[in-house]
């Protein structure tokens, strides 16, 4: 006799496989200005901005992307990143990161002191995409080493060396920021805002919203809708209760559970409503709305 | 004075309603009658006369329990500070709350009361006071609105537009401002099911005010009225038109209800469900006696709960089709037409009632989207003129629309020669409002007349006050300590453009305490951002040499090396935004004003060296209407000369009302 558990397997539908990163091939670590995307990262363009892209990058412009958590503004770099053929250095932003994590570092190596380059370093020497993600994050001083990177001097100094390198001219400065999150406390310094071309990024349409969340989880369209609608209604709620609505990547976690074979609700209340809030009431707004779409 | 609150670690913003628990005092439940007599007697003075006397309330506190009676006699002082006949009706009819709701249930009944005194006036609490002790004991399955209000309000927000305010009257209906539910619901036998309707009765509201239930397209009614007012003509133009509105409203129904199944199929089905209990009850019964109009009305409202239409079946064949995709609301006003026949040639008078929505209130909805459309236009039209001057566009001919997303959703934004101009979120809100409503932004928004000159952009279109000088009033409830409970949107608190003085003040300020001003910035400089260099420690940014070589002589002595080998630069950052709220009511008058002006000015200096975000905002009124809030120096702007001049500018004003101006810089700083 099969144990249990097997036998509840035979009678379900099949998993589906889970969604691959585009690390998946590599079964070792890569230096950080190695990694590409081999495969083409999906993503749906809305407007110009896969044409604005590629003419910053020709015109060495640095770009500015400022939109909703969640909306694809880091999906759309590795899509540009691998349509570009360029490598991609990604630096998520904390209030704690200092220059010296952007540019680089002495390290002590087996008695000898060595430099080690940081991310936007080795980014500049080889020409990748620098993507410095949520921006403001970092500390007013962090991004002031941006500066004569993101204007016609195009070098980075590395005080520490001594040294200036020269950006490759497939160099590219790409920064983002949610400016929902801004508060009088954090903004970006008007002298770096105004050196980069800004790109707005928001929620797609409906449609494009269902069919990229159809896209990434092979969920059925009709569920697609519904959930998008769920994520509208999510967001007429934003300050009125809610920081922030659903975003597409929200969608996309719960279009996962489903098609894993969650109940659709149950999907919703983990992947939507306790994510959005940790307020009993709104969870319970949350789990009607829930329970009106589906 | 002034009052320093710090803002950025705190939840604060449109206080939350909510009420307090009352500790009940625990002598008045002992005292003898004839004490309460006098009690009673001097409290309620200015309502009683020789012939009303407050004997009547002394016997109906008198019999109540002990307990009962404390509670009711603080509850009285609160109802009595808000209106003397309140609190004499409210002895009247305690016994009957403490018999329907207990005594812990009191301090809610009276809360419910003194809300609808605030909103409404004193006759229709009153009204609603009275009718504690109507019917029997709550019917089975029996739902109060009052618990579910809030979560229905954030319900139909969630689904779009502006918000409404979820009232409790004869209805479900609409006035145009508000949802009109009931304040009991028993239609069904189980409380699910009553909950349930409730939900889908609310949301049919929210459709017919946002799915143009009362905008009638060019073709129906008289094309010589706006969209709004067609309604009314079209069920005029009938010679029955109560009738034709029991129609309209039935067919409306259908076309909302299937247009809601699309959109919220779970909702449907609970409805659907709902719908199939009350076929259950009386409703689907078939009435052999009643007249033939009535009867066919009985009918459809069957068939509308999902059961077989019988004799209706004709008419609702006619309605079928407003069930589809397509259907809009011209769909509805043709079925009307096509039925209307059928009904009004059979003898009686029956009216339509359907179970879960009472009838239109065309007049007066049109009434009120006629003045919300004024509004939002006089709003749009202050927020361009705003816009077009803080972002220098000259002419504002300039300006235009675009779509910035196509149909069938589409959403719009300005231009100017070609480019976006970016808009606040507020404004941004407004535009698609407006777009929303009329379909297009009317031109004089974007054309020169709308800046015509000495044309005030302040002044609405509609001869509504919608704006002050500096942009509208908001509104904000305020506690009350003896309510235990908040008045709701009981203040109005309005932005005014603060005066600047000509006179040099500040820098007479600054001559005069030079000394103190230099202390003072040493002290708060030193509170600047600290920086220092944490040793040995395991990730920095920078090599700690002594670590090195004292890890290497360690190694080579064969000891352990310590793995801890860098520096750290620690910056000790301060995260803190500073709001002053300086009365500049009456009583400042004197020294005092003098005071607060050469402490602002000092404070400014010494907060400016410690680089920290401030704000000052004056504020001063004259009664719950009239809170006004000077803006000395919001967060976003720089000290200088102007805020300088502002603060010289400083002169006591009228009362003290201190909450709402409490409540309306910390919501714009937590921003």
């Amino acid at each position: 006799m099969l144990p249990p558990n097997n036998r509840d397997d035979a009678c379900r539908p099949p998993r589906p496989p889970a969604p691959r990163s585009p690390l998946a091939m590599t079964a070792h670590p890569i230096a950080v200005e190695e990694y590409r995307p081999e495969q083409e990262p999906y993503y749906h363009p809305v407007g110009d901005e896969v044409a604005l892209f590629e003419a910053a990058a020709a015109g060495h412009i640095p770009l500015l992307l400022k939109g909703p958590t969640g909306c694809g503004k880091t999906r759309f770099v590795e899509h540009m990143a691998w349509r570009l053929h360029r490598p991609l250095v990604t630096v998520s932003c904390h209030d704690d990161l200092t220059a010296s994590d952007l540019v680089g570092r002495y390290l002590v190596k087996g008695g000898e002191v060595v430099w080690v380059d940081g991310p936007l370093t080795r980014a500049v020497k080889v020409g990748a995409i620098c993507y410095l993600d949520e921006i403001v994050e970092a500390r007013k001083d962090t991004t002031v080493v941006i500066h004569p990177l993101a204007d016609d001097r195009r070098y980075l100094t590395v005080e520490k060396t001594g040294q200036v390198h020269p950006a490759h001219p497939d160099f590219c400065l790409v920064i983002s920021y949610n400016p929902g999150y801004q508060s009088a406390l954090k903004e970006l310094k008007v002298s770096t805002r105004q050196r980069f071309a800004s790109l707005a990024f928001d929620y797609p349409a409906p449609a494009v919203e269902a069919a990229v969340v159809a896209h990434e989880t092979g969920l059925d369209p009709a569920r697609c809708d519904q959930l998008v609608r769920l994520a509208q209604m999510t967001r007429n709620l934003k300050e009125q209760g809610l920081e922030e609505g659903a975003s597409t990547r929200l969608l996309v976690h719960c279009g996962r559970l489903m098609v894993a074979g969650i109940d659709p609700v149950r999907a919703c209340e983990t992947a939507i409503a306790l994510t959005l809030t940790d307020d009993p009431e709104m969870v319970a707004a949350v789990a009607e709305m829930v329970a009106a779409v589906f | 004075m002034m009052t320093e609150t710090c803002v950025s670690n705190l939840q604060i913003g449109r206080p939350k309603a909510g009420t307090t628990p009352i500790p009940y005092s625990l002598s008045p439940m002992h005292w003898t009658r004839a004490k309460l007599d006098d009690h009673l007697s001097r409290r309620l003075e200015p309502v009683l006369s020789s012939r009303r006397t407050a004997a009547v309330a002394v016997e109906a506190v008198w019999r109540l329990s002990i307990p009962a009676r404390g509670a009711a006699l603080d509850l009285f002082e609160i109802a009595a500070a808000a209106n003397e006949e309140i609190a004499f009706q409210f002895l009247l009819h305690v016994q009957a709350a403490v018999d329907r709701r207990g005594i812990q249930g009191l301090q809610g009944w009276l809360l419910e009361i003194l809300d609808r005194y605030d909103r409404d006036g004193m006759y229709p609490a009153i009204a609603y006071l009275r009718t504690v002790g109507e019917g029997e004991a709550t019917a089975v399955g029996e739902v109060a609105l009052a618990p579910l209000a809030g979560r229905l309000e954030t319900f139909l927000a969630a689904l779009g537009g502006e918000r409404h305010a979820i009232i409790a009257g004869v209805g479900p209906t609409t006035d145009g401002d508000h949802l009109i539910l009931p304040e009991r619901f028993h239609l069904a036998p189980t409380a699910e099911d009553n909950r349930t309707l409730y939900r889908w009765a609310a949301t049919l509201l929210w459709a017919q005010l946002h799915r143009a239930t009362f905008r009638l397209p060019s073709g129906w009614g008289d094309s010589a009225v706006d969209d709004l007012g067609r309604l009314d003509h079209f069920l005029s133009s009938f010679a029955d038109p109560p009738l034709a509105a029991h129609l309209y409203l039935l067919a409306e129904t259908v076309r909302l209800e299937a247009a809601l199944g699309r959109e919220l199929p779970g909702l449907a089905r609970a409805a659907a469900a709902a719908k199939g209990a009350l076929l259950a009850t009386d409703l689907g019964r078939d009435h052999a006696l009643l007249p033939p109009r009535a009867r066919l009305c009985a009918s459809l409202t069957r068939w509308l709960l999902g059961g077989n239409p019988g004799e209706a079946a004709t008419v609702a064949h006619l309605l079928t089709p407003l069930a589809t995709d397509s259907a809009t609301v011209a769909a509805s006003c043709a079925a009307v037409t096509a039925c209307y026949p059928h009904l009004a040639r059979l003898p009686g008078d029956g009216a339509m009632a359907l179970p879960y929505l009472a009838a239109l209130q065309p007049k007066r909805v049109a009434e009120a989207l006629r003045r919300q459309r004024q509004q939002r236009l006089a709003r749009l039209r202050v927020a361009i003129a705003h816009l077009a001057a803080e972002q220098s566009i000259h002419p504002p001919e300039k300006l235009a629309m675009r779509a910035r997303t196509p149909s069938p959703s589409p959403t719009y934004e300005l231009v100017a020669e070609g480019r976006p101009v970016e808009l606040s979120a507020e404004v941004e809100g407004q535009l698609q409002a407006v777009v929303a409503d009329l379909g297009t932004l009317p031109p004089e928004l974007l054309a020169a007349g709308g800046w015509a000159p000495g044309y005030d952009p302040a002044t609405p279109a509609g001869g509504e006050p919608v704006a002050g000088a500096a942009g509208d009033g908001f509104f904000y409830d305020e506690w009350d300590h003896r309510r235990h409970a908040y008045h709701k949107g009981w203040c109005t608190v309005r932005e005014k453009a603060p005066a600047a003085s000509p006179e040099p003040v500040a820098a007479r300020i600054l001559a005069g305490h030079r000394g103190v001003v230099r202390a003072l910035r040493a002290r708060f400089e030193r509170l600047r951002t600290e920086e220092r260099t944490l040793r040995r420690r395991h990730d920095g940014t920078d090599i700690d040499l002594d670590a090195v070589v004292e890890a290497i002589a360690d190694a080579r002595a064969g000891v352990e090396p310590d793995n801890r080998l860098f520096t750290r630069l620690q910056r000790d950052e301060r995260n803190i935004a500073v709001c002053f709220l300086v009365d500049m009511s009456g009583s400042t008058k004197g020294w005092i004003n003098r005071l607060q002006k050469e402490s602002l000015v000092v404070l400014c200096e010494a907060i400016e060296a410690a680089g920290d975000r401030y704000a000052i905002y004056g504020f001063s009124g004259m009664t719950r209407l009239r809170c006004d809030l000077y803006p000395i120096k919001p967060f976003s702007e720089p000290y200088g000369e102007v805020v300088r001049a502002r603060i010289g500018a400083i002169e006591p004003q009228d009362y003290t009302r201190m909450g709402a101006a409490f409540a309306t810089p910390a919501s714009a700083s937590a921003r």
